[in-house]
């Protein structure tokens, strides 16, 4: 194996489960997430030496990542008019075991937009500032500020009900 | 605390991910690797039998131009220095907060002079690194803490968490050289100057109630403006000073998105609608352009699916003009701008690639290669009616139309 490939073989082995559990948060879906971070690792394999330049191999991975189930989201919305039409039976999501109010928080998330889920983790779990979800997401940062304040209105209201978010 | 829950989720999907071994990401890896370069070798024999047309601006209309970008999905960080946000009022006094190293803080710097030569605004309190440009020497600098632990102060969005409070803003009206706590006079109304934009309460501290307010360019204190939008749940659309005011947000008796704009400081406001588009429960709201404050898009993206709108009366009348299907490349981005001549541009992704899409009239979209402008997957800003600026993470670039772009090094 290469040197470069082997940079990326390193970053595999430590970084492919934590890029799992922030996707997950975005794409709501265990498989969907294991599946666009292995594509991502599939990109930077396929070409190491410009992966090897890259500062930040995390940051770069995550991007490419968004960017894959952002593209599936749009797919998804052809697939899911022919589910409600009746001519294909849905597929069900794959979830890891959580508890209820983990996969209430779950639910909630999948109802927001795409973009909103995604600034949501970046800022909340991933732990960037608005700047660089705003660099991540292609968008300014007043307006990742909007989809932030939205995304945790809309989820304190999904969530009040199972009286998740304890309060201070 | 949300952030316990994303934590919890995160893990357990974590620990439940199944990884496959390196090996299968390799074998697939090299199977893209012989696609590429068959795919590589195809598109250079037709270009070479003359079957692909390459078009650019200044030689090809912008609807029916068409290329293949050539620019990385995403450039190396050159020694580190990476620009995280560039804002402009005028174009000659530029700021900047920029990360020297992945794990470096972040630093403030400006110029006064285009980009000629910079300083650094380092003395500001190191926690206040995101800023907010209000006029050309008028800036607000604030801290965003990890935050559900802020009290989100819209009325409709209250989010009670706990941990750190908000740190006050500071403002400046000089440029950064010099800094004081914000004082907002709630006794006085006051017009946004010429040349300066409005603000928001989310650049105040959460004591505030939610409007729009200007900002005294030289005394720093914030007003509200003398009549506020008659939206719901309003937020201010980043656009030139020069192009008034402009918010969206929910029309509240029929509860589905709109705009209002004002062109004379916040006086008065007129309303426009997107009666066509759904409710908005789910707070989807429109991207906005504009660049003169008359000819403007409005881009909806909803999990992927896009909606265009467009304006010739700043926003008094929206026309669909595009439902998505016409885009042949999904978006990078909700962000876009107007060139000076009133082309629409929005960031894409083609296939591996950030690329750019442009419309003519908002119907539709092709792709084009702007010379000297790299496609990183943001878009260029009008800052205004003949300044534009697009952050290349190591370079800035400037341009007189939107068409014609410079790169400016930082030095």
């Amino acid at each position: 194996m290469g040197g470069y490939e082997e940079e990326v073989r390193q970053v595999y082995l430590v970084s492919f489960r934590r890029l799992v559990g922030q996707l997950y948060g975005v794409t709501g879906d265990l498989a969907e997430a294991e599946d666009v971070v292995q594509e991502a690792f599939v990109r930077a394999v396929a070409r190491p030496r410009q992966f090897s330049e890259v500062a930040d191999h995390e940051a770069w991975l995550r991007t490419v990542a968004l960017n894959l189930a952002r593209n599936r989201f749009r797919r998804r919305r052809v697939f899911d008019q022919l589910f409600r039409a009746g001519r294909l039976a849905p597929t069900p999501e794959a979830a890891p075991e959580m508890t209820l109010d983990r996969l209430d928080l779950v639910a909630a998330l999948r109802g927001l937009p795409y973009q909103v889920r995604a600034a949501l983790v970046l800022y909340h779990l991933v732990d960037l500032s608005i700047d660089e979800v705003a660099m991540t997401l292609g968008a300014r940062p007043n307006t990742v500020k909007s989809w932030l304040a939205r995304g945790r209105a809309a989820l304190a209201k999904e969530l009040s009900e199972s009286e998740a978010i304890p309060h201070a | 605390m949300l952030e316990q829950f994303f934590r919890d989720m995160a893990d357990t999907a974590q620990d439940a991910a199944r990884q496959p071994e390196f090996a299968v990401v390799r074998r697939r890896g090299g199977r893209r690797r012989v696609r590429r370069r068959v795919g590589a070798a195809a598109l250079a024999f037709v270009a070479f039998s003359g079957l692909a047309s390459v078009a650019v601006w200044g030689t090809g209309s912008a609807t029916d131009s068409f290329t293949t970008s050539a620019s990385p999905s995403q450039p190396p960080l050159i020694d580190g220095a990476r620009i995280l946000n560039l804002e402009s009022a005028d174009g000659q006094h530029i700021y900047m907060s920029v990360e020297r190293c992945v794990t470096c803080g972040k630093d403030l710097v400006a110029t006064d002079d285009g980009g000629k030569t910079w300083r650094s605004l380092g003395d500001v309190d190191a926690t206040r690194t995101d800023v907010t440009v209000v006029g050309p020497e008028v800036l607000l600098a604030y801290s965003r803490t990890r935050a559900l632990a802020d009290t989100v102060k819209k009325p409709d969005q209250i989010v009670e968490g706990g941990g750190t409070p908000v740190v006050s803003p500071l403002v400046s009206v000089d440029g950064g050289r010099n800094w004081k706590d914000v004082t907002v006079d709630g006794d006085s109304v006051a017009k946004v100057s010429a040349g300066m934009r409005a603000i928001d309460c989310d650049s105040l501290p959460s004591k505030n109630s939610c409007g729009i307010y200007a900002v005294d360019p030289a005394t720093g204190t914030v007003r509200q403006t003398p009549s506020q939008p008659p939206l719901d749940r309003v937020d201010l659309i980043e656009t030139p000073a020069t192009a008034g005011i402009w918010v969206r947000g929910v029309d509240p008796h029929t509860d589905r998105p709109a705009t209002a704009v004002s062109h004379d400081g916040g006086a008065t406001w007129n309303v426009g609608h997107f009666d066509a588009e759904p409710t908005n429960a789910k707070g989807v709201q429109p991207d906005v352009a504009t660049t003169d404050g008359m000819l403007a898009f409005a881009m909806f993206i909803d999990d992927g699916a896009v909606r265009v709108y467009r304006s010739t009366d700043s926003g008094e009348t929206w026309t669909r003009t595009n439902n998505g299907t016409n885009m042949p490349d999904p978006l990078s981005g909700p962000s876009s701008f107007v060139t000076f001549d009133g082309t629409h541009v929005v960031t894409a992704i083609d296939g591996e690639n950030f690329t750019y899409l442009a419309s003519a009239d908002g119907r539709e979209y092709a792709p084009l290669n702007i010379p000297a402008l790299p496609a990183l997957g943001h878009s260029p800003e009008a800052v205004t009616k003949t300044t534009f600026l697009f952050n290349g993470l190591d370079v800035i670039y400037t341009s007189p139309d939107g068409r014609v772009w410079t790169p400016r090094p930082l030095r």
